[in-house]
């Protein structure tokens, strides 16, 4: 068995346990969610439906490509079931997930010696108005004289709303060589 | 008789399986003989039929076969890979 393989089995493995209803702890590998999330980040991950999964969270979903965490902008509702609109923080590119591919989302992460709180209202609120400026803004990107500025309202809005989040919704680290101490 | 814990996820490819222990969050690699141990641990075989499928499988001697399945529920144990140990007594009153 190689190594690509063997990290497919254990990603299938932990995505089954998602579903299972087991959360995890999972290491960044990508900077497609900057400046929110970078590599090497630890993000928490909780078990939820897509259903369950609200405007501006950050969803954990299931691609050929592995377990991927990207923010939804927008939600679709059918007569049978629901699609999330994802984007990931670094552009303006978007795709929607079907509901059978959401295994979860993001509680909080440990990024740069703090851990952030999604779940705060305060993080909340922000990242929903900081998702819906951002679907608006994605819309807009179809007309070719506003694709640059909308790219960039769309860095500036998740910029400020991750700053937002990170002055308001996190806890510093401290650590010694032994205990790690959290602090308000 | 010995099963498996039925809450670790498994997936066998090649012959060779990979464990997942979702309460600990930990991962575990078997190689041929300790997934073939492994499949085997479905309650229904005893440890008599495990040494039998390892010689045959591997052509080792059973007294070998037993020392390396020992040395594996030993580790199983330790990680709690193993359902507790719901062990049927060999003789019957």
């Amino acid at each position: 068995m190689s190594k690509a393989q063997e990290n497919n089995i254990i990603t299938s493995l932990y995505i089954e346990a998602l579903r299972a209803g087991h959360p995890f702890s999972f290491r960044v590998v990508s900077n497609s969610m900057i400046p929110t999330l970078s590599i090497g980040d630890h993000v928490y991950i909780e078990p939820a439906k897509a259903k369950e999964i609200r405007v501006g969270e950050i969803a954990a979903f299931e691609t050929p490509l592995g377990l991927v965490i990207h923010r939804i902008v927008t939600t679709q509702q059918t007569e049978t079931s629901v699609r999330l609109l994802q984007m990931a923080d670094v552009d303006l590119q978007a795709s929607w997930i079907e509901e059978h591919a959401i295994v979860g989302r993001v509680i909080s992460a440990c990024h740069q010696n703090r851990i952030i709180h999604f779940q705060h209202p305060v993080a909340q609120r922000c990242g929903k108005i900081t998702a819906r400026l951002r679907y608006q803004l994605y819309l807009r990107k179809a007309n070719k004289p506003l694709r640059v500025i909308s790219r960039h309202c769309s860095r500036w809005v998740v910029r400020s709303g991750y700053l937002w989040i990170r002055c308001r919704c996190s806890t510093k680290v401290i650590t010694d060589e032994t205990t790690p101490i959290y602090q308000q | 008789m010995l099963k498996r814990n039925g809450t670790v996820l498994w997936r066998e490819l090649d012959g060779e399986a990979v464990l997942l222990d979702p309460a600990e969050g930990c991962t575990y690699n078997l190689n041929r003989v300790g997934t073939l141990i492994w499949k085997l641990l479905d309650g229904n075989h005893t440890t008599d039929d495990i040494v039998s499928a390892i010689s045959q499988e591997f052509e080792v001697e059973p007294e070998q076969a037993m020392q390396d399945m020992e040395h594996l529920f030993e580790e199983m144990r330790q990680h709690k890979l193993l359902q507790s140990d719901v062990s049927l007594p060999n003789t019957t009153a």
